[in-house]
């Protein structure tokens, strides 16, 4: 599993959605995975098969189950700009968990193969502070310092007072007025609810990586598939090929049945569903991305 | 554009960093509330706002008084 890498990857999202998706259903989405059942993984006698594998809850890391939460958001609330954040958000999660040992089956139900590029253990096992302490002894800590520069390089503006002035609170201004009012924030203190999520990945990599090497004690081994000290727990002895045909049927089963949802469910909720007033949304992939030409930033 | 210069930061680089030290030194002495609860992102919040309007309304409290 990735830590601080979910919090930082929703700014860097967020550069690029601008206007036409919800920070804050980027928030949900991105959490969606992990909400109701990272306390149960540690509960677990098998934590990772339990967390990414089928049977156990490893549909949440599908994107599928984006999918249907996002189309639920859709039917109940009618924003377009929740239902597109909370399915970005989903799937940047479920494709970020694609890099641990335990991976992740991305076309559930259609395909149970887990995919892994296996570049750090999956270590629940170890329990959670011990889950930390591996995550930042392997490279998991250095895909989170790679998501910190992606975002302090490539999508600084998002965190510009301007930023959430601009675009955050327009893209989504319901919710932020309804937060302002019911708990009497202004607008400065609003700010540091949106940059919340940057102080807590910040601080979650820099206290674990400190626990890690000064309290628990575990071995820096930033090689792939580490740290060496953790015990193997792949769920899956298929060979390359195998996952690849595997999910490569997967996927096209899983386009298929999206296309179909589409078709029957899906596009009528969208056409009944609403734009922030300042949401100008084209078709295809500009309805979601193309962020630049719409910032007034 | 010019609403993005009128906009000035509200908060000092350097508060937020102390903020970023502070939820450090917090996270490693609570560790499961702060780094993996879901309390940890209004960290920020509760030191930057709510902790000034706190004193600030204690102190106009004991003036009154």
């Amino acid at each position: 599993m990735s830590w601080a890498a979910h919090e930082f990857e929703n700014y860097f999202i967020q550069k690029h959605v601008g206007l036409k998706a919800s920070f804050l259903a980027i928030m949900l989405g991105a959490s969606i995975p992990d909400l109701f059942t990272k306390g149960l993984v540690y509960a677990s006698d098998n934590p990772a098969q339990f967390h990414r594998g089928w049977p156990g809850v490893g549909f949440t890391h599908s994107l599928l189950f984006g999918v249907v939460f996002a189309t639920a958001v859709l039917a109940v609330t009618r924003s377009r700009n929740w239902a597109l954040g909370v399915l970005i958000g989903q799937w940047a999660h479920v494709l970020t968990d694609v890099a641990d040992t335990a991976g992740i089956m991305p076309f559930f139900p259609f395909s149970t193969e887990p995919v892994s590029i296996s570049m750090w253990k999956h270590a629940a096992a170890e329990g959670r502070y011990g889950d930390a302490a591996a995550y930042y002894s392997g490279l998991g800590g250095v895909w989170d310092v790679f998501w910190l520069a992606m975002v302090l390089v490539f999508a600084h503006r998002t965190l510009r007072y301007s930023y959430f002035r601009d675009v955050i609170v327009p893209a989504d201004p319901g919710p932020w007025a309804w937060m302002g009012r019911t708990f009497r924030l202004p607008e400065h203190a609003l700010l540091l609810v949106y940059r919340g999520l940057l102080f807590y990945g910040l601080a979650r990599m820099l206290a674990w990586f400190l626990y890690a090497r000064f309290d628990a004690r575990t071995p820096l081994q930033l090689g792939w598939g580490g740290p060496e000290y953790v015990a193997a727990n792949d769920l899956s002895d298929a060979g390359w090929l195998e996952v690849v045909v595997r999910t490569s049927i997967g996927g096209v089963l899983f386009a298929g049945f999206l296309w179909i949802c589409w078709r029957l469910v899906i596009r009528r909720l969208w056409d009944r569903g609403y734009d922030p007033p300042q949401t100008v949304r084209g078709t295809g992939a500009k309805a979601v991305f193309g962020a630049r030409q719409l910032d007034p930033v | 554009m010019n609403r993005t210069k009128s906009t000035p930061e509200p908060y000092r680089l350097w508060d937020q960093l102390a903020v970023v030290v502070l939820f450090v030194a917090a996270g490693l002495i609570f560790k499961n509330w702060l780094l993996n609860g879901y309390i940890g992102p209004l960290f920020p919040l509760a030191v930057l706002y709510l902790a000034p309007l706190l004193i600030r309304r204690i102190r106009k409290a004991r003036r009154e008084r």
